[in-house]
């Protein structure tokens, strides 16, 4: 048995290509060194440029679409849960009838017109028996007929000098 | 000259005699039921007194026995005995004062009333001079029972007797009030009824609705008038009783007499909206 776990490499979306070297030309402004013989070399293939194609990680594409696919299905539950809502809000309150019920709108009665006041409204008898009425309502509200004050006086009546 | 000087001095001497005799009657005037109340409280507070001496004074007497302690508590005894008579006298004078303040009493029931109670005023007086020629502690102690005697057979009944009439009086003011309303309702409502601007069927529906309260009201007044009687009996023992009940019968009376003042207000309310 290998117990040897493999060390994880760092994650990179594309891993690094070798840098393409361009072929070194003279410089004409820098004077050339000093001529020495020409060594007899073999004659060199002809490089050709290459478009190096970055490697694609297959993983990295992976997790973006497990991502955006997980994300598009919450979105969904997301708007069917809001939409089920107010049902489900409705169930559990049928459920618990100590809860207390949301107040259902009642229908008020039509207000009755109200008969307007008559002829007599100001006449000035009447406006004056309104207000010996008022006055004497508060004589008969305020006014204790029993004479409290004049209660009859405590005195000792019983005078003896017997043990 | 000399008759400018006899006019004058006449005219000065006359003005003087007429000057006493306003500052007289302002005086007798001036003499009302307040007046009357503070002077029977102050005589209660001088008994207050005089009996805590007497309680202490016989206290001793009965402990010691002696002619010295017989001797103080004689005197003790006398002090209180006749502050208990300022008591009821000053106590039954701010009844009559109340009582001639009143309103909604006849003159001749109050009239009545003066005669009986200033004959007691006068028992009580004359009790109270008797008092200082006691020689014994048993002359005292029979002049108590005398004031005893005289209290439950007559001056009892006679003050419950006062203030049933004063409380009646108050219930007869509300009703003549509650009374006169109605009569000139009726006649504003006559008014209407030729005039045919208001459908008053209801309306004289509800003044006989009012009209029965003020019977009820009457009816429960006679029932404690009809109690004063037994006030006056000497053989009838407890008068705070009847006294209490016909109090309470006055209270019912002014309780349709409340309900008769709102019925005239519904009344009021009525001519005063327009008929629908």
């Amino acid at each position: 048995m290998n117990d040897e776990k493999p060390v994880r490499q760092p994650y990179t979306p594309f891993k690094k290509s070798e840098p393409v070297v361009p072929p070194q030309q003279p410089n004409p402004a820098v004077p050339a060194p000093a001529q020495q013989p020409p060594v007899q070399q073999p004659p060199q293939q002809e490089k050709k440029k290459k478009f190096v194609m970055p490697r694609i990680n297959k993983e990295f594409i992976r997790a973006k679409q497990n991502l955006i696919v997980g994300g598009i299905f919450a979105f969904v539950f997301l708007i069917i849960l809001i939409a089920f809502l107010p049902r489900i809000a409705a169930l559990i309150r049928d459920r618990n009838p100590l809860g207390t019920p949301a107040p259902s709108p009642t229908e008020e009665p039509a207000p009755t017109p109200s008969p307007g006041p008559s002829q007599y409204a100001d006449d000035e008898d009447v406006k004056t028996m309104e207000s010996d009425i008022d006055t004497l309502s508060n004589a008969l509200r305020d006014t204790v007929i029993r004479e409290d004050k004049l209660r009859i006086p405590d005195l000792d009546f019983n005078v003896s000098f017997k043990k | 000259m000399r008759k400018v000087y006899v006019a004058f001095l006449i005219s000065l001497f006359l003005s003087v005699i007429a000057f006493q005799r306003v500052g007289a009657q302002e005086t007798v005037e001036d003499f009302n039921y307040e007046k009357a109340y503070q002077d029977y409280i102050y005589t209660q507070n001088i008994y207050s007194k005089n009996h805590a001496d007497y309680l202490l004074a016989r206290g001793q007497y009965l402990q010691a026995g002696t002619l010295a302690a017989q001797t103080k508590a004689r005197d003790a005894t006398s002090l209180m005995l006749q502050s208990r008579d300022d008591v009821m006298t000053t106590y039954l004078t701010a009844v009559r004062l109340r009582l001639s303040e009143s309103t909604g009493v006849t003159d001749s029931t109050k009239e009545a009333w003066y005669t009986r109670v200033d004959n007691e005023i006068s028992w009580y007086e004359d009790h109270k001079s008797r008092l200082p020629s006691a020689g014994t502690l048993d002359d005292l102690v029979n002049d108590s029972d005398d004031a005893v005697d005289q209290f439950d057979e007559i001056t009892e009944g006679l003050i419950y007797e006062g203030l049933t009439t004063i409380t009646i009086g108050k219930v007869v003011t509300f009703r003549d009030q509650v009374t006169d309303i109605l009569e000139r309702l009726k006649t504003k409502i006559a008014e209407v009824k030729a005039n045919g601007d208001i459908d008053t069927t209801i309306i004289d529906r509800w003044v006989l609705e009012t009209e029965n309260k003020l019977t009820r009201s009457i009816e429960k007044q006679v029932e404690a008038q009809g109690l004063i009687s037994d006030l006056q009996d000497p053989k009838k023992k407890d008068k705070q009783n009847i006294y209490n009940d016909a109090i309470s019968r006055l209270q019912e009376s002014t309780q349709f007499l409340k309900e008769a003042n709102n019925f005239n207000n519904e009344i009021i309310q009525r001519i005063k909206r327009e008929d629908k």
